[in-house]
C-alpha cells in the first residue's frame, strides 16, 4: 500500500567548507603514490595521441586509429602504437542520480558527488579532461558537464552540488548513450548499480580503456538493523512490511553477498575495476580505492 | 519445600518462592514479542527484501515479532536464573549415618518458651531437630532417640509419650557421656556434639512446698503460697512390719497421711505383689538385711536387689513403689543408714505436686541456638556426589547471559572482495 510519499533522507549534495582542502590533500597523496609506482611523472598515463614510446599487440575492440598499418603490412600481425600523451586523456565520470541514491545517511549521491569532485580535481592535475554525467533527475534526462583542464575544477564542483537524487533512471541510462564514452581512456561509474546489467558495463570496454565501478551502499543497506521495518523504494514508491530479525538479516546479507560476488566475478574475468563500499567511509578512502586499485 | 515432579525428575526446591522470578523471563518474552510500529526506511535494495519475503510465510503474518537468538538467550538466562534461585536439588536418598539424639526431659522442657505461655520448649527443640534431620535426608532408622531413664528407640521422631513429663524424675544425663550425641534441650550445654537449644524465658510459679504450704517463685523472690492438702500414702498391709513402721514414721515426719489401699488415689502407693515368699539377703550402704520376699518383675526403676540380683524394690510408675519384702528377720549394719536410705527413696518416689518445678528449672534458659549435629556412626553419604543443581543452573544462566550480551559484531566489514 502506498502512503504519502516520504522525503528522501539524503537527496541533496552539499560539500562541506573543508571539502576543497581535503580534495587537495588527496590529490597530493594520489599523485605521490602514482609517481612512486610509475616513476615517470604526472603525465605517465599511456593513451591515444602523443610521443611514440613503442608497440604492443593489438587487442580486439581497440581503437583502430592506434593500429600501426606499416607493421601490419610488414609482419602481417596487428600492433598498436603506445604513446606518451601530450595534452592529457579524457575521462568520463558517470554518477547515478536516481532517487535510490538519496538513501542514507550518509547519502549515496552525496558520497558519489564527493568522489566525482575528487576525480575532477585529480584529472586536472594530470592534465586530463573530464566529462561528468549524472543520470536520473526530475526530467529523467542525464545531465552533462565537461570539465576542461584549463578551467579548474570549481565548475565541476558547482555542477555536482546542484544534483538532487530523483527519478528512476540509473547509470544504465547513461551507458545507453554510447557516444558519451567514445574516446574516453577512463570511465568511472559511481552509484548503487541498481538496475544496471553487467552486459551493459561490458559494452564499455574498448582497447586499453579502464572501466572502474564504485558501488556505494548506505549503512542501512549493508548492515540493516534489527527491528520492525517498512522498506520503501524511493524510485518505485513500493513499500514492504518486513521485520528484520537475526535470521532474516543473515539471509539478506547472503543475498547481497551473492549479488556483489556476481559483480566481482565479472570484474575479474573482464579486467574491470570494481569495488563496493559503504557511504559511511570518507570519500578519500573510496577514491584511493577507485583510482589506485 | 516443594516437590518438583518427584516421580520423574526427583527434584525438590529449597526455595519455592524463587519460582516467582519466573515472571521476569515471561514478562521479557511478552515485551519482546509485543507488536512494534515499523520504522519506514528507504532502500535501493528492495528487490532483495522482496525476494526474502517471497519465501517467508512469516512476512505475511505481520503479527508479533519474532524473537532474535539474542533475546532467546536472554530469556533462557533469566529462566535458568530463576530456577537457580529456587534451589533445585534431587530428593536425596536417605543418609546412612546414624545420629544419637538425646532428648532432655527435665521439668523445664515442659515449661513454655515465654512467660506469657504458649509453645513449650520441648516442642521447639524437637521441631528444630526434626527440620534439620529432614533437610539432611537422615533416614528414620538412622535416628536413635535417647532419654534419661528410657530405652533408646529408632524412628522418625521420639516416642509420643516423651512429649509429656516423665512419670518419675530420671537421673540427669551427663553430656560428657554422649560426646557424639546431639542434645535436644532448653539451655546451652557444655557439650562438644550437636545441640538444638530451644531457650526460654524465666517462668514464675510453684517450686515446692513447706509446712503444708506452697513455695512460689514470683520471678524475683520466693513467697509463701496457698495451703496444700496433705499427701496420701497407701501402704499395703502385707509389707514387712518393720518397713511399714518406717513408712508411717516418714509420713508423720513429712506431714503425709498413711491410708489403706482402695481409699482413693494416693500420692504414693507401696504395693506388694502376690506371690510365694522366699528367703532373701540384700545389702545397702552401711546396712544389710535378711528376710523373705516375693519376686518382682524385671524392669527399670529397680532400687534394691538381693544377692542373686533379683529385684526386691522397684519404682514402677510415678508414685508407685513395688516392695516385695514381706518380712525382715535381721537388719545388720547401721540402722540409721537403713532409715535414711529408705527415707530418700520415699522422698524421691513421691511425685511433686502438679505444677511444681524447681527454681533452677524455672530460671532463664537464654535464647535458642543450634550446633550442627554430627553423625555418631559415620557411613556412606550417597548424596555427597550429587551435583549441586542450583550451581549448575546458575552457571548455565551465566553462560546464557554471556551469549546474550556478547559483543555485537562491530561494523560488519564490507563484503569480502570489496577492496
Amino acid at each position: 500500500m502506498k502512503g504519502a510519499q516520504p522525503r528522501l533522507p539524503a537527496a541533496r549534495v552539499r560539500f562541506e567548507p573543508d571539502y576543497p582542502r581535503r580534495v587537495a590533500a588527496l590529490q597530493l597523496r594520489l599523485a605521490a603514490a602514482r609517481q612512486s609506482r610509475e616513476g615517470s611523472g604526472l603525465g605517465g598515463a599511456p593513451g591515444s595521441g602523443g610521443d611514440l614510446v613503442g608497440f604492443r599487440p593489438y587487442r580486439p575492440g581497440e581503437d583502430l586509429r592506434q593500429l600501426d598499418w606499416n607493421l601490419l603490412a610488414r609482419l602481417d600481425r596487428p600492433f598498436v602504437r603506445v604513446t606518451r600523451r601530450e595534452a592529457g586523456e579524457r575521462w568520463v565520470v558517470a554518477l547515478d542520480g536516481s532517487a535510490s541514491m538519496g538513501v542514507g545517511p550518509p547519502g549515496k549521491l552525496q558520497r558519489a558527488a564527493e568522489c566525482a569532485g575528487a576525480l575532477v580535481a585529480l584529472a586536472g592535475r594530470l592534465r586530463a579532461e573530464v566529462e561528468l554525467f549524472v543520470s536520473g533527475g526530475a526530467d529523467e534526462r542525464p545531465r552533462r558537464y565537461p570539465v576542461r583542464a584549463r578551467e579548474g575544477h570549481a565548475g565541476g564542483f558547482a555542477f555536482l552540488e546542484e544534483q538532487v537524487a530523483a527519478g528512476t533512471h540509473g547509470l544504465a541510462s547513461v551507458l545507453r548513450s554510447g557516444r558519451v564514452f567514445a574516446d574516453a581512456a577512463r570511465v568511472f561509474l559511481i552509484g548503487d548499480l541498481g538496475g544496471l546489467e553487467p552486459r551493459e558495463v561490458l559494452g564499455l570496454r574498448r582497447g586499453s580503456r579502464e572501466v572502474r565501478l564504485l558501488q556505494l551502499l548506505a549503512p542501512s543497506e549493508l548492515e540493516p538493523e534489527i527491528g520492525a521495518r517498512e522498506w520503501w523504494d524511493p524510485e518505485t514508491a513500493e513499500r514492504l512490511r518486513l521485520d528484520v530479525d537475526e535470521a532474516r538479516r543473515e539471509l539478506y546479507l547472503e543475498a547481497l553477498e551473492d549479488r556483489l560476488e556476481l559483480w566481482r566475478g565479472l570484474a575479474a574475468r573482464h579486467r574491470l575495476g570494481f569495488t563496493a563500499r559503504s557511504t559511511a567511509e570518507p570519500f578519500e578512502a573510496l577514491v584511493e580505492e577507485l583510482f589506485a586499485g | 519445600m516443594l516437590s518438583l515432579v518427584p516421580s520423574t525428575l526427583g527434584l525438590v526446591l529449597e526455595r519455592p518462592a524463587g519460582l516467582a522470578l519466573l515472571a521476569l523471563p515471561l514478562l521479557l518474552w511478552l515485551f519482546l514479542r509485543r507488536r512494534e510500529e515499523p520504522r519506514l526506511e528507504a532502500t535501493g535494495l528492495l528487490t532483495l527484501w522482496r525476494e526474502l519475503a517471497a519465501g517467508d510465510v512469516r512476512a505475511a503474518e505481520g503479527g508479533a515479532r519474532r524473537l532474535t537468538p539474542r533475546a532467546w538467550w536472554l530469556v533462557t538466562a533469566l529462566l535458568l536464573g530463576a530456577l537457580a534461585v529456587s534451589g533445585p536439588r534431587p530428593e536425596r536418598p536417605p543418609r546412612l549415618e546414624s545420629y544419637e539424639l538425646v532428648v532432655d526431659r527435665s521439668p523445664s522442657m515442659y515449661l513454655p518458651l515465654a512467660a506469657a505461655g504458649g509453645r513449650r520448649r520441648y516442642d521447639a527443640a524437637l521441631e528444630a531437630a526434626l527440620t534439620w534431620l529432614d533437610d539432611q535426608g537422615v533416614a528414620d532408622e538412622a535416628r536413635r532417640w535417647t532419654s534419661a531413664g528410657a530405652d533408646a528407640v529408632r524412628g522418625a521422631r521420639p516416642p509420643a509419650a516423651w512429649s509429656e513429663p516423665p512419670a518419675f524424675p530420671a537421673p540427669e544425663l551427663e553430656p560428657a557421656g554422649f560426646s557424639a550425641a546431639t542434645f535436644l534441650t532448653d539451655r546451652r550445654q557444655d557439650h562438644a556434639g550437636g545441640q538444638f537449644v530451644s531457650g526460654g524465658a524465666a517462668i514464675a510459679g510453684p517450686i515446692g512446698e513447706a509446712a503444708g504450704r506452697a513455695i512460689v517463685w514470683d520471678g524475683a523472690a520466693l513467697v509463701e503460697g496457698e495451703a496444700l492438702p496433705p499427701r496420701r500414702v497407701a501402704i499395703n498391709p502385707r509389707l514387712a512390719p518393720r518397713l511399714r513402721r518406717l513408712v508411717e514414721f516418714w509420713c508423720a515426719e513429712r506431714g503425709h497421711t498413711p491410708v489403706s489401699p482402695g481409699g482413693g488415689p494416693p500420692s504414693l502407693s507401696l504395693r506388694t505383689p502376690e506371690g510365694e515368699a522366699r528367703a532373701v539377703e540384700a545389702e545397702g550402704v552401711d546396712w544389710s538385711l535378711v528376710g523373705r520376699s516375693v519376686g518382682l518383675a524385671e524392669g527399670p526403676g529397680v532400687w534394691l536387689v538381693d544377692l542373686g540380683g533379683a529385684p526386691l524394690v522397684r519404682a514402677v510408675a510415678p508414685g508407685v513403689l513395688e516392695v516385695g519384702l514381706l518380712e525382715i528377720t535381721r537388719l545388720g549394719g547401721d540402722p540409721a543408714s537403713f532409715a535414711v536410705a529408705w527415707g530418700e527413696l520415699l522422698d524421691a518416689s513421691l511425685p511433686p505436686r502438679a505444677g511444681a518445678v524447681s527454681l533452677a528449672e524455672r530460671a532463664d534458659a537464654g535464647g535458642p541456638s543450634r550446633v550442627e549435629p554430627r553423625p555418631a556412626a559415620p557411613g556412606l553419604r550417597p548424596d555427597s556426589g550429587w551435583p549441586t543443581w542450583a550451581s549448575w543452573f546458575a552457571l548455565a544462566a551465566l553462560l546464557a547471559a554471556a551469549v546474550a550480551f556478547r559483543p555485537a559484531a562491530l561494523g560488519r566489514p564490507l563484503p569480502p572482495g570489496a577492496q
